[in-house]
């Protein structure tokens, strides 16, 4: 198991969320930093990111690949590559207690019990030469003092709320005899085995078809919501942002750009990126001309701007844009946003086609 | 209008497995398609993994070879050409593929790659390959400079422009597009939607988009043909088929779309099960194990493709079905506030690119879309 290294780090953000109203969240993440790289040259993948997720609900992380999502992700399992990856700043709370500064062991005890995640791919993340009963259960017994007939009583109980048909067949089945829909199945079952406060979602439905990928979200929604679950959820895709999140965060290279709930990011988007992001999808009514672009690429993470990170692509851009990183400010009420144009009718004026 | 490609009664079956011991299984994964391509026209190919879009695809431009049926190109039957016939037709219809990390040979310059298709079909002397191969780039919106790169340098979407040069340096009349922008990140994949569209437009192209992503389709094609294992289930116009899809699966695919509006979140019927291996497809109509309209005729008898009143639909019962009522308005609802910043997006964008035109002419013989290197 990787181990953080990271005993006492200063907390570098100013812009740590605020608890919420509904008590201590289940996770707190306080400008979080991840580097690559020699200790006097370190190039910074993710920077200053802060979030937090209380029980029950959903946290979607969304944005484009290499923007860090899966990082900051990985960062608070404690299963970044280290090295070359490492913690660079910040602080990670687990029900109050940073991960970061804790025994890896008693980390480790937590992961798969307390903290659990998903990926992507379910066939890389199940091992082929045992029976998916056996992998269930294997969870179980690592976290709890049962005999293993009662783990594997737990793993077909928990093949049933997952919806598999004939669980007592599938407990004996290999991961190759299932579908990938099957087997994104039995990772949730393993996931939610233990019954843990927070479920980390990396891509869960990514590689699944359209239905395949509507079953498995209502499967987790409805789990969830059974069980009191916090769920951070990573996404590329914001359909499924607009189907299952309760807050969102959207992240560009690195940083978190605007976060907020999900009604104020779709209806009321702030940050450029976000707004850039949304007129880039095609519609499903058939109503545009053109799409909406956003000009060239990510930069590498070593040929980062010094200012906003997007101002290069940024049709918003002005001279101080490109000389700070803007700071996290919050626009509308539990509405953050990271770009010193915001809102842009403020310091761009109405659309040149609106009346007044 | 005019028949630019025309498949009949396509089938492709592949051996897998088998040995001493063992019987092969033989996978179907084309089961008798036909369908024409009108010349001008996007004709968009989806359906879900396994439905066999892209062996389709394959087989239309006899990459692969069918185990039975025919395809002709303007009347010419490819099957029953020898190689040179076939190498000269291949001028006229190209393919762009999806991964554009895995279809460009790592050791060829950007040059080469664009420029291989001229030298194979012998077109033009040397510096005329050279300058045709430029302006390739130029029109992709890539530097003529990068010709000397190779392409490990460039970013996932350069490289699929990269991949379209090459696919329009012999000036084809036909481009297959085997998911040409589902490797590619959102904002990417619409520079590149635009691209193409610039491009077919320019080149009077017609158009043979495969894809999964049913957005990008209702943006991009004229019409639609919907697959699922092996077999085409509904064919219809872009706007009709979205507007009232008739076969249940098709029901079921648009339904199944998380729509980027949150106010729209509701618990819908979704597909039940997963989608049978089409080594052992279902009897009768293959869809019958998911649908939920299925009766005892749809398990024995296998729905022929019939006319729907400019379309055509592959279920016996499309007409007494409940009305498509449960599906979604799929018109996304958008606050005031969201139009006018879109609005405000769409203006500077347009005068960001206008200012890239003049401060870099040598890239507005295409648009100047990915201005960085």
């Amino acid at each position: 198991m990787p181990a953080t290294k990271n005993t006492d780090m200063p907390f570098s953000s100013s812009l740590a969320p605020r608890p919420s109203e509904a008590g201590e969240p289940v996770l707190r993440v306080e400008g979080l930093g991840v580097a690559i790289g020699p200790a006097e040259r370190p190039v910074t993948l993710v920077e200053d990111v802060s979030l937090e997720i209380a029980a029950g609900r959903t946290l979607c992380v969304v944005g484009e690949s290499g923007c860090g999502k899966s990082l900051t992700s990985l960062a608070i399992m404690g299963l970044l590559a280290t090295p070359p990856l490492r913690v660079a700043s910040g602080r990670v709370l687990f029900e109050g207690r940073d991960l970061l500064t804790m025994e890896p062991r008693e980390r480790a005890d937590l992961r798969g019990d307390r903290m659990t995640m998903i990926f992507q791919e379910p066939m890389t993340s199940l091992n082929p030469a045992f029976t998916i009963g056996d992998q269930i259960a294997e969870v179980v017994r690592r976290h709890r003092d049962i005999s293993a007939e009662a783990a594997r009583a737990t793993a077909l109980e928990m093949l049933r709320r997952v919806r598999i048909p004939s669980p007592e067949k599938r407990l004996d089945e290999y991961p190759h005899q299932m579908s990938g829909g099957m087997r994104q199945r039995v990772m949730i079952a393993m996931a939610l085995a233990n019954g843990p406060r927070l479920l980390i979602a990396d891509e869960p439905t990514t590689a699944l078809d359209v239905t395949i990928q509507a079953q498995i979200l209502s499967l987790v929604r409805n789990l969830q919501r059974e069980t009191g679950t916090a769920l951070l959820l990573i996404t590329h895709d914001l359909g499924v942002v607009a189907e299952v999140a309760d807050e969102v965060a959207v992240m560009y290279a690195g940083r978190i750009v605007e976060r907020g709930p999900v009604e104020a990011i779709f209806d009321d988007p702030q940050h450029p990126y976000t707004i850039g992001l949304m007129g880039s999808l095609p519609s499903l009514a058939g109503d545009q001309e053109r799409l909406v672009t956003i000009p060239g690429s990510v930069p590498p993470p070593e040929r980062m701007p010094r200012g906003c990170r997007f101002s290069p692509r940024c049709p918003f851009a002005i001279a101080g844009c490109h000389t700070a990183p803007p700071p996290l400010a919050e626009i509308t009420p539990g509405h953050w946003a990271a770009c010193i144009r915001a809102p842009l009718e403020a310091f761009v004026g109405a659309p040149a086609g609106e009346a007044a | 209008m005019s028949t630019i490609l025309e498949a009949t009664d396509l089938t492709k079956h592949f051996r897998s497995g088998g040995g001493l011991f063992h019987k092969p299984t033989i996978v179907r994964a084309v089961d008798g398609v036909s369908f024409a391509v009108r010349t001008g026209e996007t004709l968009a190919i989806v359906g879900e993994s396994g439905c066999g879009k892209s062996t389709v695809g394959r087989l239309a431009l006899r990459l692969l070879e069918a185990t039975s049926g025919s395809v002709k190109f303007e009347g010419k039957d490819l099957a029953s050409m020898d190689e040179d016939a076939l190498r000269g037709l291949r001028r006229e219809m190209q393919m762009v593929f999806q991964d554009p990390f895995s279809s460009l040979n790592p050791r060829m310059t950007l040059g080469d790659i664009v420029g291989e298709p001229l030298w194979l079909h012998g077109m033009g002397s040397a510096r005329e390959r050279r300058e045709r191969t430029r302006e390739l780039l130029s029109i992709v919106g890539l530097r003529p400079e990068h010709a000397q790169r190779y392409p490990h340098e460039f970013s996932g979407g350069q490289r699929q422009r990269i991949g379209i040069a090459r696919a329009l340096a012999s000036n084809p009349r036909l481009v297959i597009g085997d998911e040409p922008v589902s490797a590619l990140d959102v904002s990417i994949q619409a520079q590149v939607i635009n691209l193409l569209e610039d491009l077919k437009d320019r080149f009077s192209l017609t158009l043979v988009i495969i894809a999964h992503d049913l957005a990008v389709i209702r943006h991009m094609s004229d019409r639609v043909i919907v697959m699922y294992l092996g077999k085409i289930v509904e064919t219809a116009p872009t706007a009709a088929l979205y507007a009232e899809p008739l076969h249940p699966y098709t029901r079921a695919l648009l339904a199944a779309i998380p729509l980027p509006a949150p106010g729209l979140r509701a618990e819908r019927k979704l597909l039940e099960g997963d989608i049978p291996s089409p080594a052992n497809p279902p009897s009768g109509c293959r869809f019958h194990t998911r649908c939920p309209f299925a009766q005892a005729r749809c398990r024995e008898e296998e729905p022929a493709l019939r006319d729907a009143g400019g379309r055509e639909v592959a279920c016996h019962f499309y007409e007494t079905l409940p009305r498509a009522d449960a599906e979604r308005a799929v018109a996304i609802p958008e606050s005031a506030a969201k139009r006018r910043r879109m609005a405000l997006y769409r203006e500077h964008r347009d005068r960001q690119e206008s200012d890239a035109a003049a401060a870099a002419p040598a890239a507005t013989a295409g648009r100047a879309l990915e201005p960085s290197a």
